[in-house]
């Protein structure tokens, strides 16, 4: 096999070119900053399911680790008064190579300063009808998804259940999701990712909505839905497109959910991880309320060009590089 | 072992005591969760195909299998006879084993054998070959056009459907894949 050529076509270069220019301009008319932020962060994600690359100084000193996703550096800049920011930027992740996935890939990422959750969604809407021609989008929340779908509820899921649904559709799961005390995510996850994903979205945009507070990463939990978090996803043909929130502002909140990430990671045999004390000073000092959204900027290419691999859409993915 | 990173596409697995080759394999990743490989695996004993998902970074036994080329000796009483072409060691297989391969098997053939174990377990004859008709009804000249077939005998007691225009005693090449009929050859 040749690997010295690209995988992208010169056609597809030039349309991926195209798009960086359409959302550049999206949100200059929209009068939101273009920033930079570092690639390179003293900080590791602390994600259970996300495993940062360590950057080594060649004496073999640790220096820090690349980034898995530019937000606790954008969300210092909006702690600092920037105002509303979006970001063009690479974002690496260990072990992630698939047909959607490569370890390194292109993040948009932005947030709107004192917009919720549900303004938000709306531009991201605006946005993929520029990028890709879609219509109004479907609103679901995370209940309703697993409701309609697969006839569970999501906040109670007895394993029997889990293992009858697997089942039914012919799918093996790994032993330990077969354990009994093993967290209820755990099961959600792959329920959506097999079951649930693949079916959403197919003619036009969904907002997954309204995650179990449970899965809150870095949103505020609603006061409206009780065990409910203000995170989305939003999806379009099967595959996820980005994640969103409505921030949580709460220093001291957050320090906990880094020390209940840090449990589950100890939990799993992972390495507890040192949090971004830097992140948190900033909140003590006071973010603005907030919603933001990071999204897989290769997918969208993906979608609006009809191309099935990530690698069509990458100039060079991993095994090419 | 083989861990969930270097799953591809033809990889050689064992799983509870059966080879298993790689059909089809794909990350999934659902939001913030776990990631996951599912796979498609065919036995490679039975040919049967099965569904599986790993937790990424879990691992898989290799399988202790190996592809050798062979030649066709000869069979008798349902027992086919092979020899190793890089050792000349001589392996035999049951009918049951060779599956429908026997109909394109002609002596010195070279086959490609599954060694499981130190077992040959299947057999893989050439995609194409050229066998001789040694019976079919006569041939209707000129009919080309019709799609109509008949079918034909050929030496090997293999028969298969063939244009209308095809004698006995004239050479075909066949598809073993698919056990059809490609075009006349000169004998």
């Amino acid at each position: 096999m040749t690997t010295w050529r690209p995988g992208t076509s010169l056609d597809t270069l030039k349309k991926r070119a195209r798009l960086l220019q359409q959302v550049r301009d999206f949100f200059s008319e929209r009068g939101v900053l273009e920033v930079e932020t570092p690639g390179i962060s003293h900080f590791p994600t602390l994600d259970l399911h996300l495993e940062s690359f360590p950057v080594f100084h060649p004496e073999k000193t640790l220096q820090g680790y690349l980034i898995t996703s530019p937000e606790y550096h954008m969300k210092r800049l909006i702690s600092a008064g920037s105002g509303s920011i979006y970001q063009l930027c690479r974002a690496y992740r260990c072990d992630e190579s698939g047909t959607r996935h490569n370890p390194e890939f292109t993040i948009l990422e932005w947030y709107r300063v004192g917009w919720d959750q549900w303004q938000l969604m709306k531009e991201i809407e605006d946005l993929m009808r520029l990028l890709l021609g879609t219509g109004p989008a479907d609103y679901t929340s995370y209940q309703e998804a697993f409701e309609g779908t697969l006839s569970v509820d999501p906040f109670s899921l007895p394993l029997e259940r889990f293992a009858e649904i697997c089942s039914q559709h012919n799918l093996q799961p790994p032993d330990y999701l077969l354990q009994k005390d093993i967290d209820r995510d755990e099961r959600l996850n792959y329920l959506m990712g097999f079951l649930i994903e693949p079916h959403l979205g197919k003619e036009c945009p969904v907002f997954l909505h309204s995650f179990p507070a449970s899965q809150a990463s870095l949103a505020k939990l609603d006061e409206d839905r009780p065990g409910c978090a203000m995170r989305f996803e939003v999806y379009f043909q099967g595959l996820e497109l980005g994640n969103g929130f409505c921030e949580l502002t709460d220093a001291e909140a957050q320090e906990k959910r880094f020390r209940e990430e840090n449990r589950k990671r100890r939990a799993a045999g992972k390495k507890e991880l040192q949090h971004d004390h830097r992140f948190i000073e900033a909140l003590k000092h006071g973010m603005p309320d907030c919603s933001g959204v990071a999204m897989g900027f290769d997918r969208l290419v993906m979608l609006a060009l009809g191309k099935h691999s990530i690698d069509e859409v990458q100039t060079f993915t991993w095994n090419r590089s | 072992m083989y861990d969930t990173n270097e799953f591809r596409k033809g990889l050689r697995v064992e799983i509870d005591g059966q080879p298993y080759i790689m059909v089809e394999h794909q990350f999934v990743k659902p939001g913030k969760g776990q990631a996951f490989s599912r796979v498609k695996l065919k036995n490679l004993l039975t040919g049967s195909v099965i569904d599986r998902t790993y937790k990424s970074g879990e691992k898989v036994e290799k399988a202790d299998i190996l592809e050798k080329e062979m030649q066709f000796l000869y069979s008798a009483d349902d027992i086919y006879h092979f020899m190793d072409n890089s050792t000349y060691e001589q392996v035999e297989m049951p009918k049951e084993q060779i599956g429908d391969s026997w109909k394109w098997l002609t002596e010195n053939m070279n086959v490609d054998v599954l060694v499981y174990k130190g077992q040959a377990v299947s057999i893989t004859p050439p995609n194409f070959t050229e066998l001789e008709i040694v019976h079919c009804e006569p041939g209707v000249k000129g009919d080309t056009a019709t799609n109509a077939t008949k079918p034909a005998t050929l030496s090997t007691g293999a028969e298969v459907q063939v244009p209308l225009f095809v004698n006995q005693n004239e050479w075909i090449k066949v598809d073993t894949r698919t056990g059809t009929y490609v075009e006349r050859v000169k004998g």
